[in-house]
């Protein structure tokens, strides 16, 4: 596979155990991948990085063959970018401030703009200072797909975003996916990645612990459920049954290793209250899946 | 090497801010020329002839026993220095600083544009601005002067005055612009902001006398000299030569350091 991303044995050191640490991975063109990790683990350091904003220490860090730092200009005519923190140039409305980023990006049509501020249903004449969370995320994401780029880094994309649009991100990453752009996509829900990304990449302290087909992930998720008993007296007893973890005196929560049909059989012993399916955090899936922890 | 959509847009965010000291400059401007009086120059040559030094007190640093003499020793040497330098503060904060304190200079690199071609950008808005400001300032005097009190002020010497003021604003935004835009963490505003500020005090404390002079030394604002200015003296030459070298320099380190510095944004 043609290697759009490229980083070999990438080291920034900010001293204090901060920074990244030979960090190496590569992107195929047309890949998605899901970036995770903690917070502080150098998920924004090495994107950085791939917007030539930080030098590297050692190592190289190129796209399509070009070192990011030197080549920051040529490679940023292609590429698309949201922070994860987003801090606009507050003296603009929306409207303004699409415009502006479309001259600069040298974007000289701005229907498909018009577009993703249609589909994300944002106002685009309220000024940025009275922007919400919610609001500027859309902003930020109209103005890192706009051009149509062939690269999209993506930090974090859904925070602030309300269920519905969530979904319309995932759609629109997909989108872009089969129009064959290559994206980097740091998340928290394993829904988005789940549904975007082909592989995932987890950098923890700095070094990167996992790099794994999302479709292994998948097939080695547990499923987890959280169970309220009618009395503690029937939580005690399928606890020291089934093995699970008390959460309060009739709560119950337990990690499905067997099959759902002999699992619903067992349930139908007790005296139930409510049986709730929480969504669980990719952090989450990795600590069954590497039995470690995330944090 | 310019981003014209960034300079238009910088020149519109900074405009108001320019019309406020422009309206300071007019307003101290035509006040000071209105005051001037003849009869008071020979007041004033008396009072230096019986007592020298006198007018190096006051800190004027030239007698105003002339139209042009009494614009540099009222304005030149203190109102016309200090307006524009907080006024070149503040924009090469807005223009530089900001961006990077706050994150929003990574959407301005996130573009198909150079390091260099945006902060070179934003350097020509400060030095249109600070243009503006000298070109405005010279206008307008030489126009309230010449209605007022014709025939009285030399326009070519006040011509090489501004000049010089427009050489030592340069000189002076390029310490906050290099500062604005290389250094970073906590003392970047206390540079950009306590250093100007700092060479304007020794300027006026090296005013104050004889016992005072060697700290003339240690600020730039010596390198301009409205006495040498008036008699064309080739010191003053010398001095613009100074000027416009060193702050060529300043802003050429700027640009390159800027270019290769880490950007956590």
């Amino acid at each position: 596979m043609e290697r759009m991303i490229d980083i070999h044995d990438l080291t920034k050191d900010y001293g204090n155990h901060k920074g990244i640490f030979n960090v190496s991975f590569w992107v195929g063109k047309g890949e998605c991948i899901g970036f995770l990790g903690p917070n502080g683990a150098g998920k924004t350091t090495t994107i950085r990085h791939l917007l030539g904003f930080i030098k590297n220490q050692t190592g190289h860090v190129t796209i399509q063959g070009l070192s990011c730092f030197e080549n920051q200009k040529i490679l940023q005519e292609s590429m698309g970018y949201l922070p994860g923190e987003i801090t606009f140039i507050d003296e603009f409305n929306g409207d303004q401030f699409i415009k502006f980023m479309a001259h600069m990006k040298k974007v000289n049509d701005l229907t498909y703009a018009n577009q993703l501020v249609a589909m994300f249903e944002l106002d685009p004449t309220v000024s940025i200072k009275k922007m919400s969370k919610g609001m500027k995320q859309k902003l930020g994401i109209v103005i890192a797909f706009m051009n149509k780029p062939n690269l999209l880094l993506l930090d974090e994309p859904s925070s602030g975003l309300d269920p519905l649009m969530q979904g319309k991100l995932i759609e629109l990453v997909n989108t872009h996916k089969k129009m064959g752009a290559t994206i980097l996509l740091s998340s928290h829900m394993f829904e988005e990645v789940e549904r975007t990304c082909d592989r995932v990449l987890i950098i923890k302290q700095g070094k990167i612990v996992a790099n794994e087909n999302i479709e292994t992930l998948k097939a080695n998720r547990h499923k987890r459920f959280i169970i309220s008993f009618k009395d503690e007296a029937e939580a005690k007893r399928f606890n020291e049954a089934q093995g699970g973890h008390l959460l309060s005196k009739q709560v119950v929560s337990i990690d499905l290793t067997s099959d759902m049909d002999s699992f619903i059989t067992v349930l139908c012993k007790y005296a139930l209250l409510s049986l709730d399916v929480p969504n669980q955090s990719l952090e989450e899936v990795f600590m069954q899946y590497y039995g470690g922890d995330m944090t | 090497m310019i981003n014209w959509t960034l300079y238009k847009k910088e020149l519109r965010s900074n405009l108001f801010l320019a019309i406020i000291f422009v309206a300071i400059i007019t307003l101290y401007g035509t006040m000071i020329v209105a005051m001037f009086d003849p009869a008071l120059s020979d007041v004033f040559r008396q009072f230096a002839d019986s007592m020298p030094g006198i007018m190096n007190l006051m800190g004027f640093g030239i007698i105003p026993d002339t139209m042009t003499n009494f614009i540099y020793a009222l304005l030149y040497g203190f109102l016309f220095i200090v307006f524009p330098m907080i006024f070149t503060i503040l924009v090469t904060q807005k223009l530089v600083y900001r961006y990077i304190d706050k994150g929003s200079m990574a959407y301005l690199l996130a573009t198909p544009n150079s390091r260099f071609k945006i902060i070179f950008t934003e350097f020509l808005v400060l030095f249109t601005y600070i243009f503006i400001l000298v070109i405005y300032s010279f206008t307008l005097i030489t126009s309230t002067a010449v209605l007022l009190y014709p025939g009285t002020l030399d326009i070519l010497n006040f011509l090489y005055g501004n000049l010089s003021l427009l050489l030592i604003l340069l000189f002076i935004s390029s310490i906050t612009f290099f500062s604005s835009a290389v250094i970073s963490g906590k003392y970047t505003t206390g540079i950009t902001v306590g250093l100007p500020v700092l060479f304007f005090v020794f300027k006026l404390i090296g005013n104050l006398g004889e016992d005072y002079h060697i700290v003339r030394y240690f600020t730039p604002f010596s390198l301009f000299n409205v006495d040498y200015i008036s008699t064309y003296d080739p010191m003053s030459c010398l001095f613009n030569g100074i000027l416009l070298i060193g702050s060529t320099v300043i802003f050429g380190l700027a640009f390159y350091l800027f270019e290769r510095r880490d950007l956590s944004i």
